[in-house]
């Protein structure tokens, strides 16, 4: 993310001509697991939202200053967007019924666990831990002060902790 | 080394967004942006406010009817009176003097000025008055009513005033905080010697434009 980051800086000058289609080879990968993670699982999600921010950027490039940070900004909130219209929908039907997390190949318990996670707590975990964002640049993405970034992520570790433990393991 | 929870966190670098998107995101948007969808929210709110202001504005316009105190349109006037009129008998405007005040108060050019002021002879055939309309308020279109009593005392007419060398549709137009003497005639054909005139004047919030 840092590095991607470098590559488009924040203030691009008026005129400037952005590669979107590099932009997406360096940002996606990133931005789609980011949107994966804070939707809990939900693949179908995190696949509409990135495609769509993509979209959107392509449609008006030449307005956007800061292509990454946009498209971080507009994925989360067509996911967010998603999980509100989703749980409406399911409390309507109000049959219990989940949606499909999809394959959850060797997350069998993170995304149990992140689904346990408030969407604030999911968004500072995964735009901190998984995006390698700083404090204050989450908070800038999430639209909220740096105080209640860290409220958040002091929250949702703790979740997590309780949910997937805190002992040390091997990382190798 | 890492706590539990975050090896579980960092699992999530494994996984591989599905080959399609960039080619999906090349096909365009799929859903109303937020602009499109604030525009779509907003419009029944705009609707709604313009509905609601024109039943307020139908209802305040029927109130002014019908209401206690309310006048007729016609009438015109609305607001309280700032403008007074005085007026006497006159002698008609020679030809050149009647276009040089059409032309500085209406703006005429010099033909559309000799219209209005029609031939000498045409001139004599009506009531000629001298006045002074002065505004004390706000610039505004005077909307006046004039009475001329004979020798007697008699009121030998009623007039509505429209100013008509002032410009047209409108008619004069008092500026705020000053009075405008000049010379015009009565409406309509003369009538028997007029010795004075008594004349109220108020705004004519509706001006003919």
């Amino acid at each position: 993310m840092a590095d991607v980051r470098g590559k488009y800086p924040d203030r691009a000058p008026p005129g400037r001509v952005v590669d979107y289609e590099q932009v997406f080879r360096d940002a996606a990968p990133g931005l789609w697991r980011t949107i994966y993670a804070f939707t809990a699982g939900q693949r179908g999600v995190a696949d509409d939202a990135v495609a769509e921010a993509f979209a959107r950027a392509l449609e008006r490039a030449e307005q956007i200053r800061d292509p990454v940070a946009w498209l971080y900004r507009t994925a989360f909130r067509l996911a967010a967007e998603d999980i509100r219209a989703d749980r409406r929908e399911r409390r309507e039907q109000a049959s219990g019924h989940q949606q499909s997390a999809g394959p959850t190949v060797g997350l069998g318990s993170l995304v149990p666990a992140l689904k346990q996670l408030s969407p604030a707590q999911r968004a500072a975990i995964v735009l901190h831990y998984e995006a390698d964002l700083p404090v204050r640049d989450v908070a800038r993405q999430m639209g909220t002060s740096i105080a209640a970034v860290k409220v958040h992520l002091f929250r949702g570790r703790h979740r997590l902790r309780e949910l997937l433990g805190a002992e040390e393991v091997d990382d190798a | 080394m890492p706590e539990r929870w975050q090896h579980e966190l960092r699992k999530l670098k494994a996984l591989e967004p599905p080959s399609g998107l960039w080619h999906q995101a090349t096909q365009g948007p799929r859903r109303p942006g937020r602009e499109r969808a604030r525009a779509r929210r907003t419009w029944p709110a705009i609707v709604a406010a313009l509905a609601i202001t024109a039943v307020a504005a139908a209802a305040f316009g029927l109130v002014n009817f019908f209401g206690p105190g309310g006048t007729h349109p016609a009438a015109a006037p609305r607001r309280p009176a700032q403008i007074t009129l005085q007026m006497r008998p006159a002698m008609p405007l020679t030809m050149s003097g009647c276009v040089a005040q059409a032309e500085h108060y209406g703006r005429y050019t010099a033909n559309g000025a000799a219209r209005i002021c029609a031939p000498d002879r045409q001139r004599n055939r009506w009531n000629w008055y001298h006045a002074v309309l002065t505004n004390k308020g706000p610039g505004a279109y005077p909307a006046c009513q004039a009475t001329g009593f004979d020798a007697h005392g008699t009121a030998v007419g009623h007039w509505q005033l429209f100013f008509q060398f002032g410009g047209a549709p409108t008619g004069l137009y008092a500026k705020r905080n000053s009075s405008a003497s000049f010379s015009w005639y009565l409406p309509g054909p003369k009538r028997r010697a007029i010795v004075r005139y008594t004349a109220t004047c108020s705004v004519n919030s509706h001006p003919a434009v």
